[in-house]
Formats: C-alpha cells, sequence, structure tokens
C-alpha cells in the first residue's frame, strides 16, 4: 500500500493524515481555543449528570413497567401505552383546548410585558417607577390557589366586583365563570395580569442595555418620543424579544395550575387541558409509565416547534436563536 | 502561569464546593436493618425483646399532625418499654408523598410499614413478595367482635391477610342549622321532599332574623364530591354521584357490584336530577355551587350563608366552634337516615376512606411490628392519639374529663375514636354535637369494601372511567344548573352506555367476588 | 417647541395615570391577602366578598406562624440555599453563556442545542431521587442546590445578550493587549450589570420559592427549608390515621402567602439599580 502511495506523483497523492497527526491537531485546537473550553466545562458537566443522565428512564413510556421487577426486567410494549393515551375519548378536546389557549396567551399575553416594559422606560420620575415596577411583580409570587380564588370571587356572578362595575354602566350581571363564551378569556386575561409584570423584568434589562448615544443621535434627527420607542428602543430589544419568545415555546403546552384551580364542570370541554385532563385520569391510574408517556408526548411536539421556530428566525434576524 | 491559574482558580474552587457536598450525607433511607432478622430464637425464650430493633412508620402527615403533639413522643416510649422497639415516624407531606413512596420503591428502600392508598402499586407488590401478612393480627381475638368479612377482606387474597385495615370513614350525616330550624318553626326533615322544602324555607325566609335576603339552603362542590347522602336519598350506595366512579355500587342483596347506570335505574336517578334541578331553580342551591372546592363550602356553612352541610361528623365540633365565634346561639343537628327505593338508608355509604398499614420484608421483626400495630389501635393507643396522657393532658376523676394542656385540646379529633375498628371505644370527653349526630344518624351502616380500589385491578375500568365520569359530570351539572331539562339524562345515558358501562361493571365484580373468597 | 413639551407633558400624564391604574389592580388581591391575614379567621372566612380593609385586626395569624417550631432554622435554610444557589449558579451560568457566544468554535453549537434539549427532557421523580441517593446527596442541604444550579433558559438568555455586545469592545481591550481571560472579567462582566442582575434575581426567586425537592429530599427536621415547613401548616391534620379537619385558618394560609413574598419585596430593590440605562456609555470609543 506505502509503496504504491510512494510511486504516485505528489499531486494524486491521497491525503491520508495518520492518527497522531490528526490527535496531534486536535490537541492544538482545543488548546487554542481552550479558554472557551474551559468556561463550559463545568456547566456541562452539570448538565450531562443532572440532565441527561436521568433520562435513560424515558424508556418506561414504552414498557409495561412493574416497579418491583424493575425497569430492564419490565415487558417492552412499544407504543401501546401511546395508544392508550390517544384512544381516550377526550385526549383530542384537551389538546386542542391546550394549543388554542396557548396561542391565545401567546397572542394577547406575550406582547403586554413588552408594552409595559416600554411604558415603564417613559416614566422620568424614578421614585414612581419604582414603585410600580415593584407593584407589578408582586401577583406573579401568589400561587394561582391564591389567584385562582380571589378572581372567582371578583368575576362571581352573585355580587362580584366586576359585575358590579358592569352593572353600574348598565351592564347585565355575566357568569364569567361558567360561560362557554368568556372562560377562556377569562384565562387568559388572568395570566396576562398574573405574569406581564415579572416578564418586563428582562426587557428592561435590555433596554438599559441601549446607548444613549443613539437616542440622542435620534432627537438630532427630529425624532419624538413615539418615534425614539418605535426606531430605537423596540429594534434595539427585539433580539431579546424572539429569545425570550422561542424560548417561552418550551412551556408552551404546559397548562395546569390556573386551569386546574379555577374551571368547573360547565366550562370544562372549552378548558380541560392536556395536564389537566391527564391529571384526572391519573387519579384512577396512578401510573408512572403514563405519566411519563404523556411527558415525552409534550416535550417531543415542543422539540419539534422550537426547531422549526429557530428556523423561521433565521429569516427574520439572520441567525438562529440556538 | 499567572493568567492561568487566575482563570482556573474560580472554576476550581466550584469543584471544590461540589466535591465537598458530595460527601455522603446521613440518610434515613440507607438505615436499612442489618440487626438480626426476626426471629426470637428459643434460646432467648427468657426476654424475647433482648435485642433491640429499629421500625419505621412511613406515613402522610406532618409533625403533631398524628393527634395530640406529644403522641409521636408517646408511641416512641411505649413501643421502647413493651417491645424495646426504637420506633420512628417518617412523616411525608401529602404533596410528594405518592412519588416519595414510587419513588423509594423503585430504588429498592422498602419502607418498614407503611400507609398507601394506590392499590395497582399495592398489588404488584404483594405479587412480588414485597408485602408480608399480618394474618396474625388480623385474626387476633381483639377483633372477634368486628365482621372481618366486611371490614378487613380487600387486601385478602390466597388465605392471607395483607392488609392491616385500622380506619373507615366515620359517619356522613346532613347537618342543619338547629336554630335556623328554631327560628322559623320547622322541625327535622325525615325524607327528600320535607329537605327540600326546609332548604327552600332556609333561602326564603330569613332564617337568621337580619333582615337580608343572604341566606340560602346548602352549598355542595361543584364536582359533586361531597354530596354523597343527598344523592342517596334516592340510589343505592354510589360512591358520591351518578357521576363518579362509573355509578359502582356494591348490592347487599346480591353481594355483587353493579352500576346506577342503566335504564332500570334511569328513573330514580331523574327524580334526583329533578330534586336537585328544582332546588338550584329556587336559589336553595348555592348559585355559586359550580365554582365551588371543599373549604368554599364549608365557608359558607360556618360564616352563616348556607343552612345545611353534609359532612363527616369530625368536622363538626372545629365547625361548630367557628359558627357559634360569630353566632354564639348557633346550633348543629343532624338528619336521620332516609330510605331509599333499592332498601338501603343514604347513610349506608361504601367506606371509601378505608386505610391501610403495609408491612414490607424490610422490617427488622414482624411480630413485634404486628405487637405495636395492635397496641396503637387498640383503645389504649387510641386514646393517646386523641387526649394524650392522663395526668398530663387530661384529667379523669369521676367519670369527669378535664383538658390540663390547651394545645392538645386544640389539636384532639374525637371523631377518631369512630373511625377505628373495635366500636366498644368510648369517649372520654363528650362532645355533644358528635353524639347527637351519631344518634341521628342511627342505622348508619359501614361497609368497609371499597368498590373504586377493585375497580382499579379492572383494565376496562381503568381505561374508561375517567372519561365516563367526565361526560356525565357535565351532563348532570348542565341539568341541574337548569341549562338541559331533567329528560336529557335519557341521551346522556345512552351516551355513556356505548361506552360499555355494564361490561365495566361485570369486569369489576368479577375481581370483586375473586378476591372475596 | 413648547407644542412639542405639551404633548410629551399629556403624554406622560397618561402613562402615569395608565401605569397607577395597573398598579391598583395588581394592588387588589395582594391587598387582599394582607387583610385576610391580619382578621381572625372567623371574619376571613367569610366567602363571596373581598376583603380589602379589615374590619377587625388581630396579629394571631403571624404568631402561629412564628410559634410553628422550626421556623427560624427553617428561615436560615433557605436563605442559605438561596444565596449559594443564586451566586453560584449566577457565576456558572455567566461562564458557560459566554462560552457559547463562540459559534465558530467546533462543538459549541452541538452543545448548545444539547442544553436546549434538557429544558424539554425530564426523566421524571424516580431518576432524580435514584441519582440523588447514589451521590450521596440524600438529606443533605446540597441536594436542593446541586440538582438545580443552572438553568437552560437563563443560559440561553445570556448567551444572546452576550452576543448583542458590539465586537469592537473585545476587539479593543484586545488590542491593548489583554487576553480572553482578562477580557471576560475585566471588561465584558462589568458591562453586562443588568442581566447578571437578571439573571441572579430568577435564580434567587426560583431557589427561595422551592418546595418539591425540598419535601422529597429531606428528612431531617433542621434541614428543611422554609417553604416546607410553612406548607406544613396548610396542612395540619392530614394524617390518614386521624379523622375531621383541623385546618389552621384561612387567615394563617394568608400570612403564609405574605411571608413568602416580603422577602423578594426586600431583596429586588437593592437589584434594581442594575436595571438603569447607560451603563455602555463611552466604554467603545477610546
Amino acid at each position: 500500500m506505502d509503496a504504491k502511495i510512494a510511486a504516485m506523483p505528489c499531486e494524486a497523492k491521497p491525503r491520508i493524515i495518520p492518527l497522531e497527526k490528526r490527535a496531534v491537531a486536535v490537541a492544538r485546537y482545543i488548546n487554542l481555543h481552550k479558554f472557551t473550553y474551559l468556561l463550559i466545562l463545568p456547566g456541562l458537566i452539570y448538565f450531562l449528570i443532572f440532565h441527561y443522565s436521568p433520562l435513560y428512564f424515558l424508556q418506561v413510556a414504552f414498557k409495561d413497567y412493574n416497579i418491583f421487577k424493575g425497569l430492564s426486567a419490565s415487558n417492552w410494549v412499544g407504543f401501546k401505552n401511546f395508544q392508550n393515551l390517544f384512544s381516550t375519548k377526550f385526549f383530542m378536546q384537551a389538546f386542542s383546548n391546550t394549543v388554542i389557549l396557548s396561542f391565545m396567551n401567546k397572542l394577547f399575553g406575550f406582547p403586554a410585558p413588552i408594552i409595559l416594559a416600554l411604558l415603564l422606560n417613559e416614566v422620568r420620575l424614578p421614585k414612581l417607577k419604582k414603585l410600580v415596577q415593584t407593584v407589578v411583580y408582586l401577583p406573579h409570587f401568589l400561587s394561582w390557589v391564591i389567584v385562582g380564588s380571589i378572581f372567582i370571587t371578583m368575576l362571581s356572578a352573585q355580587g362580584g366586583l366586576v359585575n358590579e362595575l358592569l352593572g353600574m354602566i348598565g351592564i347585565g350581571p355575566i357568569s364569567f365563570m361558567t360561560s362557554k363564551a368568556w372562560f377562556r378569556w377569562v384565562l387568559v386575561f388572568t395570566e396576562i395580569w398574573k405574569s406581564c409584570g415579572w416578564g418586563t423584568i428582562i426587557y428592561l434589562a435590555s433596554i438599559s442595555g441601549i446607548s444613549p448615544e443613539l437616542y440622542e443621535a435620534a432627537v438630532v434627527d427630529g425624532a419624538g418620543r413615539l418615534g425614539k420607542i418605535w426606531h430605537i428602543t423596540l429594534p434595539c430589544i427585539i433580539p431579546t424579544i424572539i429569545v425570550v419568545f422561542v424560548l417561552s415555546l418550551a412551556k408552551v403546552l404546559n397548562l395546569f395550575d390556573q386551569v386546574f384551580v379555577m374551571y368547573n364542570p360547565l366550562v370544562s370541554s372549552v378548558s380541560e387541558t392536556i395536564d389537566t385532563y391527564v391529571y384526572q385520569i391519573g387519579i384512577v391510574r396512578a401510573d408512572v409509565a403514563f405519566a411519563t408517556t404523556v411527558g415525552l408526548f409534550k416535550n417531543v411536539i415542543t422539540v419539534a416547534l422550537i426547531l422549526l421556530t429557530n428556523q423561521a428566525v433565521k429569516k427574520i434576524q439572520g441567525e438562529t436563536v440556538i | 502561569m499567572k493568567t492561568i491559574s487566575k482563570r482556573l482558580a474560580i472554576p476550581a474552587i466550584v469543584f471544590t464546593l461540589v466535591l465537598a457536598a458530595c460527601a455522603p450525607g446521613a440518610s434515613v433511607q440507607s438505615r436499612m436493618p442489618s440487626d438480626t432478622p426476626g426471629e426470637a430464637g428459643p434460646s432467648t425464650a427468657a426476654d424475647p425483646y433482648a435485642e433491640p430493633v429499629s421500625i419505621t412508620i412511613t406515613t402522610r402527615g406532618t409533625p403533631g399532625s398524628l393527634g395530640v403533639p406529644r403522641t409521636e413522643e408517646i408511641h416512641k416510649r411505649i413501643a421502647k418499654e413493651k417491645w424495646n422497639i426504637d420506633l420512628n415516624y417518617e412523616l411525608i407531606d401529602k404533596n410528594v408523598y405518592t412519588d416519595q413512596i414510587t419513588a423509594k420503591f423503585a430504588a429498592g428502600d422498602y419502607p418498614n410499614i407503611f400507609y398507601y392508598g394506590e392499590a395497582k402499586l399495592i398489588q404488584a407488590a404483594i405479587d412480588g413478595g414485597v408485602i408480608l401478612p399480618v394474618t396474625k393480627a388480623m385474626e387476633d381475638p381483639v377483633y372477634d367482635a368486628v365482621d372481618r368479612d366486611a371490614y378487613f377482606k380487600q387486601w385478602y387474597q390466597n388465605g392471607e391477610y395483607y392488609g392491616f385495615s385500622y380506619h373507615c370513614s366515620a359517619a356522613e350525616p346532613i347537618n342543619l342549622r338547629g336554630d335556623w330550624l328554631k327560628n322559623l318553626g320547622l322541625s327535622v326533615p325525615s325524607n327528600p321532599a320535607e329537605l327540600y322544602d326546609t332548604l327552600v324555607a332556609f333561602t326564603k325566609n330569613d332564617p337568621d332574623k337580619n333582615g337580608k335576603d343572604d341566606t340560602f339552603g346548602i352549598a355542595i362542590q361543584g364536582d359533586l364530591g361531597d354530596a354523597g347522602q343527598l344523592w342517596t336519598q334516592f340510589l343505592p350506595a354510589v360512591r358520591s354521584s351518578p357521576a363518579s366512579n362509573v355509578g359502582l355500587y356494591l348490592d347487599r342483596d346480591s353481594n355483587s357490584i353493579k352500576t346506577i347506570l342503566t335504564e332500570a335505574d334511569a328513573a330514580n336517578v331523574k327524580d334526583a336530577l329533578a330534586w336537585f334541578s328544582g332546588l338550584y331553580k329556587e336559589g336553595a342551591i348555592d348559585p355559586e355551587y359550580i365554582t365551588l372546592k371543599q373549604q368554599d363550602v364549608e365557608a359558607k356553612f360556618v360564616s352563616g350563608f348556607a343552612g345545611a352541610w353534609d359532612k363527616v361528623v369530625g368536622g363538626l365540633p372545629p365547625a361548630l366552634a367557628k359558627l357559634q365565634a360569630s353566632v354564639p346561639e348557633a346550633e348543629i343537628i343532624a338528619m336521620p337516615p332516609v330510605t331509599n327505593p333499592y332498601g338501603s338508608t343514604n347513610y349506608d355509604m361504601v367506606a371509601y376512606k378505608t386505610d391501610y398499614y403495609f408491612i414490607t420484608t424490610s422490617i427488622p421483626d414482624v411480630d413485634r411490628g404486628l405487637d405495636f400495630l395492635l397496641w396503637r389501635f387498640s383503645p389504649e393507643g387510641i386514646y393517646t392519639e386523641v387526649y394524650g396522657e392522663e395526668g398530663v393532658e387530661y384529667e379523669l376523676s369521676n367519670g369527669e374529663f378535664k383538658w390540663l394542656d390547651e394545645e392538645a385540646q386544640k389539636t384532639s379529633s374525637p371523631a377518631t375514636i369512630i373511625t377505628r375498628f373495635l366500636p366498644t371505644v368510648e369517649f372520654l370527653e363528650k362532645v355533644p354535637v358528635v353524639e347527637a349526630a351519631l344518634e341521628a344518624a342511627d342505622g348508619y351502616n359501614r361497609f368497609a369494601k371499597d368498590v373504586p380500589s377493585f375497580a382499579v385491578r379492572s383494565d376496562l375500568y381503568l381505561s374508561k372511567s375517567a372519561d365516563i365520569d367526565k361526560i356525565m359530570l357535565e351532563g348532570v351539572s348542565e341539568i341541574i344548573v337548569g341549562q338541559k331539562p331533567v329528560d336529557y339524562y335519557d341521551s346522556l345515558l345512552a351516551e355513556v352506555r356505548a361506552y360499555g358501562v355494564d361490561d365495566i361493571a361485570a369486569e369489576v365484580n368479577a375481581v370483586f367476588q375473586a378476591a372475596s373468597n | 417647541m413648547s407644542g412639542k413639551k405639551l404633548l410629551s407633558g399629556s403624554a406622560d400624564a397618561l402613562i402615569i395615570a395608565f401605569l397607577l391604574f395597573i398598579s391598583a389592580a395588581m394592588l387588589i388581591p395582594l391587598l387582599n391577602v394582607l387583610c385576610l391575614s391580619l382578621e381572625p379567621n372567623y371574619i376571613a372566612i367569610e366567602p363571596s366578598r373581598l376583603h380589602i380593609i379589615p374590619r377587625e385586626i388581630t396579629l394571631k395569624a403571624y404568631a402561629e406562624i412564628i410559634k410553628k417550631g422550626q421556623i427560624i432554622i427553617s428561615f436560615r435554610n433557605s436563605v442559605f440555599i438561596t444565596v449559594l444557589g443564586s451566586l453560584s449558579g449566577t457565576l456558572l451560568t455567566a461562564m458557560m453563556s459566554y462560552g457559547l457566544c463562540d459559534a465558530n468554535v467546533k462543538g459549541i453549537k452541538f452543545i448548545s442545542y444539547l442544553i436546549l434539549f434538557t429544558m424539554m427532557f425530564s426523566g421524571g421523580v424516580i431518576p432524580m431521587y435514584m441519582l440523588i441517593k447514589n451521590l450521596g446527596l440524600m438529606n443533605n442541604l446540597m441536594a436542593l442546590v446541586l440538582p438545580s444550579i443552572m438553568s437552560a433558559y437563563n443560559v440561553i438568555l445570556m448567551r444572546s445578550f452576550f452576543k448583542s455586545l458590539p465586537d469592537s469592545l473585545s476587539d479593543s481591550a484586545k488590542i491593548d493587549g489583554c487576553n480572553e481571560a482578562r477580557v471576560f472579567w475585566r471588561i465584558i462582566l462589568p458591562i453586562s450589570k443588568p442581566i447578571i442582575a437578571t439573571i441572579l434575581l430568577f435564580y434567587a426567586v426560583a431557589r427561595w420559592n422551592a418546595y418539591f425537592d425540598g419535601a422529597m429530599y429531606i428528612t431531617d427536621r433542621n434541614k428543611k427549608p422554609m417553604q416546607v415547613i410553612l406548607r406544613e401548616l396548610l396542612i395540619l391534620s392530614d394524617s390518614p390515621d386521624t379523622s375531621g379537619d383541623l385546618d389552621i385558618g384561612m387567615n394563617v394560609k394568608m400570612a403564609i402567602a405574605f411571608v413568602t413574598i416580603v422577602p423578594i419585596l426586600c431583596v429586588y430593590p437593592f437589584l434594581q439599580k442594575y436595571f438603569t440605562q447607560g451603563i455602555l456609555l463611552g466604554s467603545i470609543k477610546g
């Protein structure tokens, strides 16, 4: 073999790089970028140990898990667990409710913290700004158990605050909590109320990184207040908005606490989500495999969604989020 | 060199932290008994308890929730004195209890003695030989006065008892505001029609005499989870309503499990539906009921808005105390049982809260463990949990009971006494409202055969019950609030029966029959 | 000129009015919670109305909390976990995020996707329990710090911030003779105060509010974090051994909710100054 190669003219010689040379090249490469690799090393170890090593357990979704036989000895059942899940009558309803509610949440709830952050940024009085900021964060810290029952009281058709106010302007009592037409809006609106304040933090941080020189230049160019927001602030925080949006897709199918606390049998057909439905089944089944199956199903969809969006984002800002 | 060491410094510190943290910590879990296995050999016949053993009882709860504050301490002392057991209670928060038990079993850390309610895991454990029989305790003469067949047999398989039964549900009467009855000059109702009129009167005739129209008859949970005794005025002992557990019930005459969701029973179900929807229309059922959860229902009663409350007797003393804080002359009276068209009374509920302790192979000495449990649920043991120790928490002279410790008095739960299986246990302290309720509920009958726990061993039930219950609950709710007429039940029934309700009942019954023999 | 001022004046007023309205709306439930925590229980449980102004004030609910055994110790535990967890987490996250910025280095893009996937897939309770047991962290406070020390969400978020910093920043520093490490520690980090404060806040809040891991992995009463101890109060008597309901009272439940918010309220103002504008001022020039 070597003799044959030795006999070839120089240009035609195949580029076989012996192993040692390759190893040396790799080592040199690592050494060149050792700072980068060192930076990520601790975090990488953390993720591998605590996030990747438990993933072996996901195979339980494909098994008839018997806790006493252990995972490896339990029987393989392929997609049977998934079939069980999809063959329940209400799975499609739960899935579609989840998608619809998430869509509404994104459509109305995603812009809310951005707008609020922009407004907060316009406030000139630092004390007022601080006060409002602190107040709007607070609902995020109360659990849905508490907040939900407060809203149920406020929205009650029997003397709840909202209906009293509506009564003052002549609108008859609306039973928000039991009306299939209104209930989804109740969920969306209360979700915005609870989380938009906390959501402003990341945007405010982003806004604070905008160089004041850009604003000065804009003023010189004749921009008014609105112009400054539209031409300077917004474009500068678009990368943040995009990242937050894509990341929020990871949780898009998780809707439990709020719905569970606030829904009731009269509105369950429009608000039963995957998680609340699985919870009801789970009360009967108490099945580790079943819970993992549902989780896996949701995760796969979420991954697909994020990857797709990631590619779409490339078209907008030229690079992907990841 | 300097720059490299600086760069490495912080990651190195973090790493050291991690390594330091990985030093093994004291782990309760790893306390697998390496003591002598539980054989008291003949050579130690003189003192079979010479060797101390360490036993842990794992149960749901929080410190102090076992009874009065010192209950745990007293138990530990007695266990040590009598059987040389180093007793430990492992109390796990209820929100993570199921996860803990599942994780422990998956990891091979079997608890010595534990409480658990999920039938599937227990069955797998029994099949796997992980759970030890407790026949010796359940057949102990002290339980001879108890109908073992009725109360202990849920986990009776292959000739052995596997679950130590210790708790079943107490009487759950329909409770009424006695003072309101007095104010309106009404007597205690004794059938559904009279109850109907009473509840309407509570709504319309200002029974608390405060000049405001702010009262109503009764509040119930939106998911109908607590209205059992109202439904069973018309139906046999279903769990809480036709919208739960596929309407399964134990028919005592034939000793078989049947379902209420049949055409034959439709007339009775519709009677019940008419009763409920009529009340709702009159405003006698809280118009907000559909959004109410359990604590909301209680709040409505103890704040004086609702005149009736379907509640287990154990909840009466604290409720009465809360009521009397704002209305000193408040009274609670229990309605007597109502006989339904099926020949049983509305208080003949399946004892769906039967609780068991299970013992696993990890226990160092099963006999001593059983001895302790037997003591724990004997009158003596029960008193330590309900009252404490004589001379410390209370004193008893000439039959007169007096509390010595305020904390114990606050946390004492006297109704516990009637949920144990020894019916001869007497109240030490007289609790009038509980005793009156028990008396009114005369004819109250307890079943310990828990239909749902047989049901979960049926695959058909597992795969369909959630959906069936959901359809029923939505439909029944729509009927009650008046969105649909009572006759809508016919199409509701047809829809649900198409799921194979009869097959489910047959399969569950088969499980039940097999388990009873 | 005056026309513009007038416009901005009324716009200002509108904005302020709107923000005040929003604040009031956000405050109502909090006031409700506070009010309920100050009322005696028989008033607190009155349903169907909003309690904003207490009819009668009593501190009994808070007394119940303070009386609770281990409350001070659990507070210390929570503080320890929160401080250690958030500081080390922020540091590790900053390091990793900055490292992941260099998409051209081989393997970095792959690792970025690796991190992203951890956000979405999880093995569940059982494997985590076994992992913690095998690491010997059972009943050890570090079990509440290490497994959750970093969050993929925060890593990706921080990375996008680092990416948005102009290259001229590090370039000009390198021209001045700084090596990479120096650039990171001396230039990039100080400029990134807003995002660091944000991530620190996110980690701190997550650690402070964590409940499940404290309840699952800690058995020693003296090592339990505050959330677990507080939640015990909510279920005074839920042992399957006893019957009847010994409910702690609505006012205590609300007091607990309020108490868990207060530390955040205290911490946040300190971090707030990092969210001010213009830190980038003049750093590129010269």
